[in-house]
């Protein structure tokens, strides 16, 4: 049911990248600031009878979605996926799955981290 | 007890002032029954989607409504094809995001199912609330400063394709007051 003009218009940009020059040092240069300012770091904070994680920063690309955050928490902490996990920022608003780590951390972001509250309740019966 | 009928009225007014300023559409509907005036929130939005080669409008409906036999706000919803049909129950689980996709398919029955509407007493679709009062709890016990409307239907959202804007969680909320309404005892009357 996802929009399938997106794949299309992907593939365009890729080709015009392999178009390019090749880069001078000093935009080499740039490149590699561009890639650590590329990635938010992630601060984990378990509530309810969530377990704790043992290593509760990650290291995130900015244009990844919530969505994929979720998948890999759920790994992270051997919960099926099939069981409930919700992700809160602000300490208890559920951003929407599809929504970027960039806009978040734009709108919640503190210090250079993003946190972000997690809980294992169930929410329908 | 999570939420008194007061409670919900406050949250659900600050809901609106917010809405306003976000351009959300969400409106508040008033009923009157001869024993007691009841709000609650509504908002219709209309999504395309892509089903193979051809391009689907679905008219959502969303009302927030309270209940009073859980406590809890419930959301009811339907969603319907341009020509009126409702949405069955198999097609509105293929519009329910991927996340949740994987509990749906394992838990069926117990996500959603087709009830009716307390005031318009036309058949909607409802998200289960027993839990609701258990979800909330750890959350919005620890907050502080976020409406816990938000908090909810933030959460729940994605499972009816619904779109919150994200700065929802940015806007501060009374909690003084909203605690103060814990009481369901109508203070003039005293």
């Amino acid at each position: 049911m996802a929009n399938s003009t997106q794949g299309a218009n992907k593939n365009e940009e890729n080709k015009s990248a392999e178009n390019k020059e090749p880069s001078s040092p000093i935009e080499n240069c740039e490149e590699k600031l561009t890639n650590t300012e590329n990635k938010i770091t992630i601060v984990f904070h378990a509530t309810g009878n969530t377990p704790i994680l043992k290593s509760r920063k990650l290291m995130v690309k900015k244009e990844r979605k919530m969505g994929d955050v979720i998948t890999f928490l759920k790994k992270l902490l051997n919960l099926h996926p099939s069981d409930s996990l919700f992700l809160y920022v602000n300490q208890a608003f559920a951003p929407s799955p599809d929504q970027t780590i960039k806009n978040l951390y734009e709108c919640y972001g503190v210090e250079g981290t993003l946190p972000i509250h997690y809980c294992k309740s169930q929410a329908w019966g | 007890m999570l939420f008194t009928y007061k409670q919900f009225e406050f949250c659900l007014y600050c809901f609106k002032k917010s809405s306003d300023y976000f351009k959300d559409e969400w409106s508040i509907c008033h009923i009157s029954n001869s024993s007691n005036d009841n709000i609650y929130l509504k908002k219709k939005v209309l999504k395309s989607y892509l089903w193979g080669e051809k391009s689907l409008i679905i008219c959502w409906e969303y009302n927030i409504i309270y209940s009073f036999s859980y406590s809890v706000p419930i959301l009811y919803f339907n969603a319907c094809f341009d020509n009126g049909k409702l949405l069955s129950v198999n097609d509105i689980e293929i519009l329910v995001h991927d996340v949740f996709k994987q509990q749906l398919q394992e838990n069926k029955l117990g996500i959603f199912s087709q009830q009716e509407h307390p005031y318009t007493r036309t058949p909607f679709f409802i998200l289960h609330p027993c839990k609701t009062e258990n979800f909330l709890k750890p959350i919005v016990s620890i907050s502080s400063n976020i409406n816990p409307l938000v908090t909810w239907l933030s959460a729940i959202a994605p499972v009816v394709d619904l779109n919150i804007d994200p700065r929802y969680g940015t806007v501060c909320f009374n909690k003084e007051k909203f605690d103060s309404l814990s009481n369901n005892i109508n203070h003039s009357e005293i």
